[in-house]
């Protein structure tokens, strides 16, 4: 079952449909991420500068742990980023906690480890840099100097209000490239498919009866191979029709000309009172029949070849085996007229790719050419010569030969010279459907020689165009 | 009155010979460099415990040398407590500001491993209360105003103050918060080194409301400080030049916050050197000078010393922890 077809605009979209949302979606993405990371990593360096401020303003001159906490940075931080700023300091021990009581804690740090994180307070989410570091000098008498946590934080929703503002840009950016890009690929697809659709029109305005060729030089390459294609099934079918039509021309012509002869004969032999004319007559009848019976024959054979050229390639046949059996079916009629038949055949055996019925109806008639012109007590000369590319049929006859128009015209039908017409078209089919040729030529002293050649690689049958 | 103590030591050290050596040394150091630590940074209320003990003491002429001042910051007297349980102890001649937030914070535990008896309290000189105090250019024009943006808007009002959750401040906006219907959660606190940075953020316009104490907010108005006080935590109205702020039960709200005034002594300070502070102590706060100290830094006398001192302390420790148990932060 063939399955339903889609048409090629179909299926263009939809393999265009997820690579155009795959790149849209990417790019939309990518361009999220990097934003976000270069925005995080601007505002967090106002952050870290912050957290710097704070760490040079721990005192402990004191003896204490003083921070003087910059307020005029907060402030300008507060200013550029249009947010709040929190801050706490933080001992490690949890003594000392200045600022906001209840940020979020950061994660464990190393002493000297910055650390940006997003997290929630107050209802709002916020970026915080925490910090920690390591006090100059131990308080209160401790062994070691302990480690203070610095955090600053700042309200992010400003920062991801200009990362919608971006973001948004992006997207709109994304769709007009994408839109303007799906559009020109929309007119490019369509001007890509317009020979097809002149194509169409071509056929569409044909004659039904026009078997001629497309012309496929306007044509786009990849459209090319299916004309041509196309123009060797026209080529096929016209070779059908010619053969078709060939055939019903012969068959009538043919018979037309026996039947009215019968029908005369007929009348005659009914007419006369005289039982030995009427006898004779009866008897030239039977001759007229059995000339008929025999072209309605070749004109089968004829018919049968043409469709053959139009068709399948053969068998492996032995062409010297076909020539003997023709020869040997002959051979009543040449005893007859006392004839010779020379056969002359290669040692070596070979076998081509040929339709053994046609080639011995081809030979077969040939050989019955002969014969009938041969003169009494005559010599035929059968032979079978390989060449490189081809092997040849040899049909030398001592008859009167061909007239030079005869010889012109070889293999036309109905060109009624006592049976060579039929015959002579009947084996130019053959050597055409067996990429071949029929060579015919008069013999220097008198008679008729023909060469059937056909060719040895398995020929693909297809006729000549300029034949048809 | 000075060389009769120094005739009692001398009395003291002929009488017990092996002490004689230990006693010089230790008795010699109140004399020759005495301090009063805040435990904070400047302009707070334990600064101002220390200015009133230095002028006092200054205006009787007990002591050969004035006394110094000094700071010592760090988690709102934290540092402080384990410098006098710790490495300064034994130091005779140092006395440290108290608040009951340090109360507060013993009962907590913010302080470390430490409780009341690890220190010789040694009296309570003068009383205060809490305040709510903003800027004096401050949109709210009195304690409801402010609460009401608060309900409203609780990132818009940031609450500052000594000490973090858990501590005194903390507890008293906290307290605040819930009697006025906010979300104590919602809270933004701001813990700060003492009153006096909480100041500094507060006319910086980082907080929006310190919760400060009237003595040393008037202090630092008197020193030019654009400040206003909302509100009191007082029962009534305070006497004198401070009666005319409006206290927080005239204005709904029903909570009173006195605030203690104190110092106390290293551990292992002798019980002589501490009778002698105590001694000292209560001589001058019965001197007139130290009733006009007391006025000028807008503070209420409340003179304590011994087993008084002891009870109260004791008894605020215990609201301490009912007040904690009851908003459920230790």
């Amino acid at each position: 079952m063939p399955r339903t077809r889609v048409s090629l605009r179909a299926t263009v979209a939809l393999w265009m449909v997820p690579t155009v949302l795959l790149f849209f979606g990417s790019s939309w993405w990518l361009t999220q991420v990097n934003v976000s990371q270069l925005a995080d990593s601007a505002y967090d360096r106002t952050l870290d500068g912050a957290l710097r401020a704070i760490e040079a303003n721990i005192s402990l001159q004191s003896g204490g742990l003083g921070v003087d906490l910059p307020y005029a940075l907060f402030a300008s931080l507060r200013t550029t980023s249009k947010g709040t700023v929190y801050f706490r300091v933080t001992s490690a021990d949890g003594l000392v906690q200045i600022g906001d009581a209840a940020l979020p804690q950061p994660p464990d740090l190393k002493p000297n480890e910055t650390h940006f994180f997003d997290a929630e307070y107050l209802d709002q989410r916020v970026r915080i840099g925490a910090l920690r570091t390591t006090l100059p000098a131990p308080l209160y008498g401790a062994g070691q100097a302990q480690d203070v946590i610095i955090e600053v934080a700042e309200t992010a929703a400003p920062r991801e209000a200009s990362l919608e503002l971006i973001a948004n840009a992006a997207f709109w950016r994304d769709v007009v490239v994408t839109g303007l890009g799906l559009g020109l690929m929309i007119l490019g697809f369509g001007a890509a498919l317009r020979p097809l659709e002149r194509l169409r029109q071509r056929f569409d305005r044909r004659d039904p009866s026009d078997l001629s060729l497309l012309d496929e030089d306007q044509l786009p390459v990849e459209v090319r191979p299916l004309v041509q294609s196309f123009n060797a099934l026209l080529l096929r079918h016209a070779a059908l029709a010619g053969a078709q039509r060939r055939f019903l021309d012969d068959a009538s012509h043919q018979l037309r000309t026996p039947i009215s002869v019968l029908r005369m004969q007929l009348d005659h032999a009914l007419q006369t009172a005289d039982p030995a004319d009427r006898e004779e007559t009866l008897r030239a009848m039977r001759g007229v029949i059995e000339r008929s019976a025999r072209t309605t024959a070749q004109m089968l054979a004829l018919a049968r070849a043409d469709a053959t050229a139009i068709g399948q390639a053969g068998d492996q046949v032995d062409p010297a085996r076909i020539l003997s059996e023709v020869a040997r079916l002959h051979l009543q009629g040449a005893r007859r007229k006392r004839l010779v038949l020379d056969l002359d055949l290669p040692e070596t055996p070979l076998t081509v790719p040929a339709h053994e019925t046609l080639i011995y109806e081809a030979l077969s008639n040939l050989l019955d050419n002969a014969i009938r012109h041969s003169p009494m007590g005559g010599t035929i000369q059968l032979s079978l010569t390989v060449q490189d590319g081809s092997i040849r049929f040899g049909i030398t006859d001592e008859g009167p030969g061909m007239s030079a128009e005869g010889l012109a015209r070889l293999g036309e039908r109905f060109r009624s010279d006592g049976g060579h017409g039929l015959g002579l078209a009947l084996v130019q089919s053959v050597a055409r459907a067996h990429g071949g040729r029929v060579i015919a030529q008069n013999r220097d002293g008198a008679g008729l020689d023909v060469q059937l050649e056909i060719s040895r690689a398995n020929a693909d049958f297809t006729v000549p165009v300029t034949d048809l | 009155m000075k060389r009769c103590w120094l005739g009692l030591v001398l009395l003291l050290a002929a009488l017990l010979p092996g002490m004689v050596q230990a006693q010089s040394v230790t008795a010699s150091a109140p004399e020759d460099q005495t301090s009063c630590i805040a435990p904070a940074q400047p302009e707070g209320g334990f600064d101002l415990t220390c200015r009133v003990i230095t002028e006092a003491l200054k205006a009787a002429a007990i002591l050969p040398r004035p006394m110094q001042r000094s700071f010592l910051p760090g988690g709102v007297g934290a540092v402080a407590f384990n410098a006098m349980t710790g490495p300064r102890a034994a130091e005779a001649g140092t006395l440290v500001a108290f608040s009951e937030g340090t109360i507060y914070n013993l009962v907590r535990g913010s302080f470390g491993d430490h409780d009341i008896g690890d220190v010789r309290w040694l009296a309570q000189v003068a009383q205060d209360y809490g305040a709510i105090v903003v800027r004096a250019d401050a949109p709210w024009a009195d304690l409801p105003a402010l609460l009401a943006t608060a309900r409203e808007n609780p990132q818009s009002v940031a609450f500052g103050g000594g000490g973090t959750i858990g501590g005194q401040d903390w507890m008293r906006a906290a307290m605040t918060a819930e009697l006025s219907g906010i979300d104590r959660r919602k809270l933004r606190f701001v813990a700060f080194e003492g009153a006096g940075s909480c100041t500094e953020a507060l006319l910086a316009g980082f907080v929006q409301a310190c919760m400060n104490d009237v003595g040393d907010t008037r202090t630092a108005m008197d020193a030019g400080k654009p400040l206003r006080i909302l509100a009191a935590f007082a029962p009534q109205r305070l006497p004198g030049a401070l009666s005319d702020i409006p206290t927080a039960r005239e204005q709904g709200l029903a909570l009173d916050w006195p605030v203690m005034r104190g110092v106390y002594m290293g551990a292992q300070v002798s019980d002589q050197d501490f009778a002698l502070w105590q001694a000292r102590l209560e001589r001058v706060m019965a001197s007139p000078e130290y009733a006009q100290i007391l006025r000028r830094y807008h503070l209420q006398p409340q003179p304590l010393t011994g087993a008084a001192l002891r009870d109260e302390i004791l008894g605020m420790a215990q609201d301490a922890r009912d007040r904690l148990a009851r908003l459920g932060t230790s």
